[in-house]
């Protein structure tokens, strides 16, 4: 397996973790504002999170490994926004989470894609700085390893 | 020192082995000098012809199917393809960042993070330049990850 597949892949299992943790989260707080008159949850409703949240993490895929320019990269983080909304919202409509014709549930639902969205993004962003992070420390090694100032020698 | 020189077979890669009880500052800097002056680029310059020293570059990068070499401040253009660069320079401090870039990984002041994965090389003359995420990787394994 290339390093890069390995990469993809790790990246998919760790969105995916993320997204169903931060699905669970919503799905609690939701719950408890929407259908709190409900005692029991269908158990399928496990499976319906899981789903939802593997389909989510595929729109990893939105952003490709190929080089892009910076105009494209966000392009398709507005792009991949809307994917998750998409899947979200329709796994909603799909599975009778929400009531379509009621605003809040709607509205709640999409603050909830915002909040998930957020907080993914940002622990990725984070994880990123950790990885250059560890890339500044290495370097340095690596210049000081081969006697290397900067300057011409 | 002994200096000890080998003949080759023809196809056979040339390999310098170093044998040496520390790697002391004289050596690290004799290693450098081997891995950063292999070459020299010829350019020409307002007619006159010029030779850049590897070491001193900062980073390569093709335009319009052109290639260009950029030093602290100045640029010229070289008579190389990208790819012929990265081959004769595969084990040097050049790496390839991106499609149209090869840098001097000893003139890279530190990497930051950039949107969609790929990382900045801010340069020692204050010029950044983009690693593109299907690079990094291979920057890892350069710099020993």
């Amino acid at each position: 397996m290339t390093e890069s597949i390995k990469k993809r892949v790790t990246e998919l299992l760790l969105t995916f973790c993320m997204v169903t943790t931060g699905s669970v989260f919503v799905c609690a707080v939701y719950n408890n504002i929407f259908w709190s008159g409900d005692t029991f949850l269908d158990a399928d409703i496990l499976w319906q999170l899981l789903a939802m949240a593997f389909v989510c993490s595929l729109g990893n895929f939105i952003h490709p490994y190929r080089e892009i320019s910076r105009r494209r990269a966000v392009f398709n983080k507005g792009l991949h926004y809307v994917y998750i909304n998409v899947v979200v919202l329709g796994s909603g409509y799909g599975f009778g989470w929400m009531d379509i014709e009621n605003i809040f549930m709607l509205a709640a639902m999409m603050l909830g894609i915002l909040v998930v969205f957020v907080v993914v993004s940002s622990v990725i962003w984070r994880l990123h700085i950790r990885e250059s992070e560890n890339l500044n420390r290495k370097l340095k090694e690596y210049q000081q390893a081969m006697g290397k100032t900067g300057q011409p020698v | 020192m002994k200096i000890t020189i080998q003949d080759i077979a023809p196809g056979e890669e040339e390999e310098i082995i170093v044998r040496c009880r520390d790697l002391d500052e004289a050596l690290l800097r004799m290693i450098h000098e081997l891995k950063t002056r292999r070459g020299k680029f010829t350019v020409t310059d307002n007619d006159k012809i010029r030779q850049i020293d590897a070491g001193d570059i900062f980073y390569f990068e093709a335009v319009d199917n052109k290639v260009f070499l950029y030093l602290d401040r100045d640029v010229y253009e070289v008579r190389y393809k990208l790819y012929e660069i990265e081959t004769e320079y595969a084990n040097t401090d050049f790496f390839r960042a991106s499609k149209s870039v090869i840098i001097n990984l000893a003139k890279v002041k530190q990497f930051a993070p950039d949107f969609g994965g790929r990382f900045e090389a801010q340069m020692m003359n204050g010029e950044r330049l983009m690693i593109s995420r299907q690079y990094v990787p291979a920057l890892k394994k350069r710099l020993g990850m």
